[in-house]
């Protein structure tokens, strides 16, 4: 029941409560679903990392929240409840919230800024529309958040255009731009992919820098569990337009319960120990987006599949720990080996 | 930035003299004698050899070429020979007010219609305002000028007297709707075209996806950060366009009556009148020189990665 749902996420504070959300790019040959029934929430506040691989949906996901599905895709099933009051997201309602409330940055900062219009316009323009804010105190706030994302020369930077910037430089322009309106919920879509790493890990303190100072919520989307287990308290793990795992970041790390956790888990090289000869990958690769799959999508590289893992799809369901999901018909069987004594 | 507008404008000069160089040998090696026509089929050959050396035409090439470049520096375009006492300068002067309203008519023209068809069409591909540009392209740019300028008469001008029949009178304006939109329907067929690729690409850009992440409205993502990617290749065209226009639109004023550069350059040509050829060629001709130039100025406006390439 969606409304009890909202009921309880606004008890638990939560920021944004995706329900039973499918996402479809109607085609003749399917029903065209790539995101397929996933429920989550964020806190306020809250650290929250989505992770999966390339099509598994993390990207989507976000777009369907802030109500930005490229077309033909649509959301066929299921709701999303955004902001401090959890209204009902619509592309409608996204007017009164979009860029406000829940704000968003994307993957690749050379190109998320337009080339042809200056730094300092482009950061005004949110708080002149927004806040209805008059020019100069939009240039006055402008700098104060260019200073607060380490911009060294902020003033300057505002007569700037994009291109005279690096790429690490541009992806604080663009958090810049994100938080300036103070954002309840920041959703962040691989926002160091593009970066070298030692950017990378300035601009994620950055980041949790300025969520805490806003006290945003951040969901963050990335493919690197690296990143992610770093960054988050929370780990929603997708496959193949599912939630496959959700649980704290530590007890997703230290006794993961999906047999892809696992694999994500094995495949990420140890900097303390000697390195194998060949890293470790998962063999095989997801089900093509859309198509649809009848039982587990993952069971065809699976080591433990079983009969019915081809047959009936897993719910996400608990095992011992209330806060630590699973959708997997073997984990916590006879045959599950455990992770601990590995 | 000064350095390089310099280095531009020194570019531009060089050409023009260029320009005026050819124009000069092509009006030297005309293969008939200048002289018997100022002279006429009845003349004597003393009569001609006499007005040949008043022209200065039994003079080494040499000579000849250095008086010329004196003349044009001073703004001397000579004498027409055809119209006798009449200078080229003055006639060309006197033709340029009709080509100059009809061509900027032209482009407004193209502007108006070409560029919002294309943000249209761009907006709701395969719209019926989509496939009606589509159509309305695929006319405008195979409708021959000369055809369409003689239905716009018959139609608006004979069978309904909105506007005039043809020629020239008060207001201009009026006399130059029809032409002007003659002229300029191809372009904006065109331009129509290219705005809506051009705008569809955009729309598709990172930039316009974080602008509406950011809860821009449709309006300020459209003017701000959609039509400056999208005019840059449409200012390029229109300057050229207008350079062109502006050097004489020889169908289209013959069709209206209009006595603009272009029917008195096809009138200097068919009485071999060379000062007079070779004045409209060199006006041309450097109308369009000036108008690459403003092109590539108004450029580095628009773009600022334009502008800093060129600071190098």
């Amino acid at each position: 029941m969606p409304t009890d749902h909202v009921e309880l996420a606004l008890l638990n504070d939560a920021v944004v409560v995706v329900d039973n959300l499918s996402v479809a790019f109607p085609s003749r040959s399917g029903s065209g679903e790539v995101i397929r029934s996933i429920s989550f929430s964020v806190k306020a506040g809250q650290r929250v990392g989505l992770v999966g691989e390339s099509g598994s949906g993390k990207s989507l996901t976000a777009r369907a929240i802030m109500q930005l599905i490229p077309a033909p895709g649509k959301i066929s099933a299921g709701e999303i409840h955004v902001g401090d009051d959890l209204t009902l997201a619509t592309v409608a309602s996204a007017k009164k919230w979009r860029g406000t409330s829940v704000a968003m940055i994307t993957q690749d900062p050379l190109s998320s800024l337009n080339p042809l219009v200056r730094i300092g316009v482009q950061i005004c323009e949110m708080l002149r529309h927004h806040r209805n804010a008059s020019r100069a105190d939009a240039r006055r706030r402008a700098v104060e958040l260019l200073n607060a994302v380490g911009i060294p020369n902020p003033k300057r930077t505002m007569r700037q255009f994009p291109s005279v910037l690096s790429g690490g430089m541009r992806q604080r322009v663009a958090l810049a731009i994100a938080i300036s309106c103070n954002p309840r919920l920041l959703i962040a879509d691989e926002p160091t992919t593009a970066l070298d790493v030692t950017i990378q890990a300035q601009v994620l303190d950055l980041l949790e820098k300025m969520s805490q100072e806003h006290n945003s919520a951040v969901l963050l989307i990335s493919h690197d569990l690296g990143v992610v287990a770093n960054f988050c308290e929370e780990i929603l793990v997708m496959y193949s337009g599912k939630i496959v795992e959700s649980g704290p970041t530590q007890d997703i790390l230290d006794g993961p319960l999906h047999p892809y956790t696992r694999a994500l888990l094995t495949s990420v090289p140890s900097m303390t120990e000697e390195l194998p000869a060949r890293l470790s990958s998962i063999a095989g690769s997801p089900p093509a987006g859309g198509v649809d799959v009848v039982g587990c999508a993952f069971a065809p590289r699976c080591s433990l599949a079983q009969a019915i893992c081809s047959e009936i799809n897993p719910e996400l369901r608990q095992l011992d720990d209330p806060f630590h999901d699973v959708a997997c018909h073997a984990a916590g069987d006879a045959l599950w080996p455990s992770v601990r004594s590995q | 930035m000064t350095a390089w507008l310099l280095r531009r404008f020194l570019q531009m000069l060089l050409v023009i003299f260029g320009v005026v160089t050819l124009a000069f040998v092509f009006a030297y090696i005309v293969p008939a004698n200048p002289a018997r026509m100022v002279a006429g089929p009845q003349a004597s050959p003393a009569a001609v050899a006499s007005i040949a050396h008043q022209l200065g035409l039994d003079r080494s090439v040499w000579s000849q070429y250095v008086s010329f470049l004196g003349r044009i520096l001073h703004g001397n375009l000579g004498v027409s020979f055809a119209l006798q006492g009449r200078t080229v300068a003055g006639e060309i002067w006197l033709a340029l007010p009709y080509t100059a309203v009809l061509a900027f008519g032209g482009i407004l023209w193209e502007i108006v219609i070409g560029i919002p068809a294309g943000i249209i069409a761009a907006y709701r591909p395969r719209s019926v305002v989509d496939r009606f540009a589509t159509f309305g392209a695929l006319l405008g740019l195979s409708a021959p000028p000369f055809w369409l300028g003689l239905m716009l008469i018959y139609f608006l001008a004979y069978k309904v007297s909105w506007f005039p029949l043809n020629g020239v009178g008060h207001p201009l304006i009026w006399y130059m709707i029809l032409p002007s939109f003659t002229l300029g329907v191809g372009g904006a067929a065109f331009y129509s075209r290219m705005v809506r690729t051009t705008v569809r690409q955009v729309l598709r850009s990172p930039f316009i996806e974080f602008a509406r992440l950011k809860g821009m409205p449709e309006r300020t993502i459209l003017f701000r950060h959609v039509l400056r990617h999208a005019l840059t290749p449409v200012v390029t065209m229109l300057g050229m366009d207008l350079g062109y226009f502006l050097g004489g639109v020889l169908i289209i004023e013959s069709i209206f009556g209009i006595p603009g550069v272009g029917q008195l350059a096809y009138s200097s040509i068919s009485t071999l009148d060379v000062p007079m050829i070779t004045g409209t060629v060199l006006v041309a001709a450097v109308f369009m020189v000036f108008m690459s130039f403003v092109v590539d100025v108004a450029y580095t406006f628009i773009d600022p990665r334009v502008r800093l390439n060129v600071g190098k």
